[in-house]
């Protein structure tokens, strides 16, 4: 969006676009001070884009990149979405070794029920920490209860420990009692260093040169670098190729 | 073990979205192919007929996505870049008045003005409007190696509870590539290296051999490979996994420290689209008013100055003297594999194509030059997956972990505040179809018509294009509007069937603007399972 762009627009327009980036506006701001405003947010946008991804994702934004200014008018309703499916469910998607997302659904006569009927309680979602992808008291290593309200459908999970798998409930906590609403699928969170590799140990012997070379050269370096894959292998190249 | 000390294999991946706008007179977005074809498929198909031509040996893998090969056969799509190259050529003479007293700008005019014209006399005349012909022709010559890659480019992992959805993303793109290429592909590269235990199963099943991962789905498995990423590793599925290789990726890939980033190479985003007054470029931009991308550019990429002008034969010899820093990186890199492995290691670097040409403008000259240095060189072999495996049978069994080459190498470019509500809907709708397949195992004329367009629509949603926009651009609009309009006709076909009610006339104009897949069979949601 350019500054020509914004100044062919109505004040109001400029007003809501400013709502949308989060920018606080007084009421007498004029038209021009507003622009600046808005071209500043959109350029904070944009360096924390670039920011925020590696080069593969950098170049892959470029292939999307064919003008500067907005360029669709697309009326959110005009293709409306079921807020819900009227069912009782909850799903669990991974998304990184640290973090996993769940979203649900509950039947409306539940939601009923749960408002204004014989159900009473609190909604919680209760992350079970798993030795097995298989739900039984055995394989039950530690669980945690996260509070949550009907209306917020979804939620990320922090994820305590990698290499183990995790499911959640849905959960209606009660002052003596508890129901489950419904369970999730199992996701396994991965483990977050190299198979089978004594760090302690030198490096440089034992088979552990192709693995350098492949580019764990410095895991300590990893951990400082706050555990992102792609800043452990960047490290590794340069020392590589040195 | 080969005489050569290490082999290269270039995998290119070639992906675009499905975009096709028969209800517009034109659309914005389709400059994305148009753009792509004009300045990195025309380009690298010239280069590759160049060096068969003069006898240079040379083996680069190539994986045409399902969605660019429809467009790229697309008559409607045809028709339209024609016009697209015919309005570039038309700009490009109104430059050449435009710059007469400016020399270096004119020369600039001139090339960019006989690049369009050379683009359109290739297309029309020497491949005659069919790019996929002279990719076979390619792969007949032995210079190439076409491969596939999921149907609509979803991302894997986040579907995984749904094996209809793998299922039906690998079954559909293997056989689009049957009928497209005559053949069956060996190859798959799986949508942004999205991996998750369990997936090669079912490549495995449709025939696939080999596919791709990120490093650290290798390196972080529970089991150690013993040739780290410089040989395949065999899923638990029979599926060979290639890693990428970091350091010879960065050095392509990076911005910062990669070579495209050499201040002396062409600004990609300093264009006269954005510079002229509209009463001058008003024709040559979106609908008069929207500013483009024209392809006429002036300046090389100085970081906060302007007025740099940019000089191509300078750049020239800068992409050659970049191609030659590759060649001995990668030397110095096998010879020091060389002595720590006792079979020939496979250096995989894989890029996506569109950074030579279109994001990096002089990346075709280089990847020209590292092809000819590489067949000079007595230690480096540029050879595909599919010889590598033919040579060594025999490869270590490891399980690859959850990763993708994403931002901090999982998920989170396609699972985060931005996109995620997203998948509680296309989920949903895959579950449907599957439903859908259940209710109606075996129809036929018009109810199999509305069946297969549900299939469409929901593969069209699955797209990661979607997600990955509404993530990373300022304008998320029309990727919003593409899963919602693919959603919102794939609700309306499951309504209606629920009603066992048909409006033939909505479907035949969804069936002309979503024709992707012309012998796509619902029922192939029906499947999900596959053989242990």
């Amino acid at each position: 969006m350019t500054e020509e762009r914004l100044q062919l627009l109505p004040e109001d327009f400029l007003r809501e676009i400013a709502v949308k980036e989060g920018i606080s506006i007084n009421e007498n701001i004029d038209k021009q001070d507003l622009i600046d405003l808005i071209l500043e947010a959109i350029e904070e946008d944009r360096a924390e884009n670039v920011m925020a991804n590696n080069p593969a994702m950098q170049i892959k934004e470029r292939k999307f990149d064919i003008t500067l200014n907005e360029q669709f008018d697309f009326d959110e309703d005009q293709y409306p979405l079921p807020e819900s499916y009227n069912e009782t469910k909850i799903v669990m998607l991974l998304r990184d070794p640290a973090w996993a997302y769940t979203y649900w659904d509950i039947k409306d006569s539940e939601i009923a029920s749960l408002k204004f009927g014989n159900l009473s309680g609190k909604l919680n979602l209760r992350v079970y920490e798993m030795g097995k992808a298989e739900f039984s008291k055995a394989n039950i290593q530690d669980f945690f209860d996260i509070p949550v309200q009907i209306e917020d459908g979804s939620w990320y999970i922090n994820l305590p420990r990698t290499g183990i798998y995790y499911c959640v409930e849905l959960i209606l906590k009660g002052s003596e009692s508890e129901k489950v609403l419904c369970r999730s699928n199992f996701v396994k969170s991965p483990q977050w260093e190299v198979g089978e590799l004594d760090l302690h140990k030198d490096l440089k012997g034992s088979g552990n040169d192709l693995l350098l070379v492949a580019g764990v050269y410095d895991l300590s370096a990893a951990e400082a670098a706050g555990k992102i894959p792609q800043r452990i292998i960047s490290m590794i190249d340069s020392e590589f190729l040195e | 073990m080969s005489k050569n000390k290490g082999y290269l294999g270039f995998v290119l991946h070639s992906h675009l979205p499905y975009v096709h706008h028969p209800e517009k007179e034109k659309c914005l977005e389709e400059n994305w192919f148009f753009d792509a074809l004009a300045e990195t498929y025309l380009p690298l198909i010239g280069l590759m007929n160049k060096l068969y031509a003069e006898d240079i040996a040379y083996k680069l893998t190539i994986s045409l996505s399902p969605t660019l090969t429809t467009m790229l056969m697309d008559e409607l799509l045809q028709e339209r870049f024609v016009a697209y190259l015919e309005d570039k050529i038309a700009l490009g003479e109104k430059e050449i008045v435009r710059n007469k007293k400016d020399s270096d700008k004119l020369k600039l005019s001139k090339l960019y003005k006989e690049h369009y014209e050379d683009c359109l006399d290739k297309y029309e005349n020497l491949y005659k409007r069919n790019i996929i012909k002279a990719f076979k022709t390619l792969e007949k010559a032995g210079c190439i190696e076409i491969i596939t890659t999921a149907a609509t480019h979803a991302f894997m992992p986040l579907y995984q509870e749904l094996p209809q959805v793998i299922e039906a993303q690998i079954h559909t793109a293997v056989i689009s590539y049957g009928r497209v290429f005559g053949q069956a592909p060996r190859g798959m590269w799986i949508p942004e290296l999205g991996y998750f235990p369990g997936l090669g199963k079912y490549m495995k099943q449709h025939g696939i051999d080999y596919s791709f991962i990120a490093a650290h789905g290798q390196l972080f498995a529970c089991k150690k490979s013993k040739y780290g990423v410089y040989a395949p590793v065999e899923t638990s599925s029979g599926i060979l996994a290639f890693s990428r290789d970091i350091p010879a990726s960065r050095s392509v890939w990076s911005t910062d420290d990669g070579y495209p980033g050499d201040q002396v190479y062409r600004d990609a985003r300093q264009d006269i689209g954005y510079e002229l007054p509209f009463e001058y470029i008003g024709p040559h931009i979106f609908d008069e008013k929207i500013r483009i991308n024209t392809g006429y550019k002036y300046y090389r990429i100085a970081t906060g100055e302007a007025g740099h002008r940019y000089q191509p034969e300078k750049a020239e010899a800068k992409a050659i003297d970049h191609a030659d820093n590759f060649i001995y990186q990668r030397i110095k890199q096998v010879k020091k594999l060389d002595k720590l492995m006792d079979r020939t290691p496979m250096v995989i670097c894989p890029y996506d194509s569109e950074i030579f040409g279109k994001w990096w403008y002089e990346g075709i000259i280089w990847l020209e030059h590292v092809i000819r240095k590489a067949a000079l060189s007595d230690d480096l072999e540029m050879i595909s997956p599919s010889q590598y495996i033919d040579e060594y049978t025999e490869n270590e069994k490891v399980e690859p972990i959850f990763s993708s080459w994403g931002n901090k190498g999982y998920a989170s470019v396609w699972l985060g505040g931005a996109n995620d509500w997203i998948y509680r809907h296309v989920h949903k709708a895959s579950e449907r179809m599957q439903e859908l397949v259940a209710r109606f195992p075996d129809e036929s004329g018009l109810k199999k018509r509305v069946l297969d367009q549900a299939a469409r629509e929901v593969l069209l949603a699955q797209a990661s294009d979607w997600p990955f926009i509404m993530k990373t651009c300022l304008n998320a609009d029309y990727a919003k509007m593409r899963v919602k309009r693919h959603l919102h006709n794939f609700n309306k076909i499951y309504d209606n069937l629920c009603r066992n009610t048909v409006n033939t006339e909505w479907l035949t104009r969804i069936e002309k603007e979503n024709k992707i897949f012309p012998d796509l069979d619902y029922r192939i949601f029906g499947a999900g399972k596959v053989n242990e």
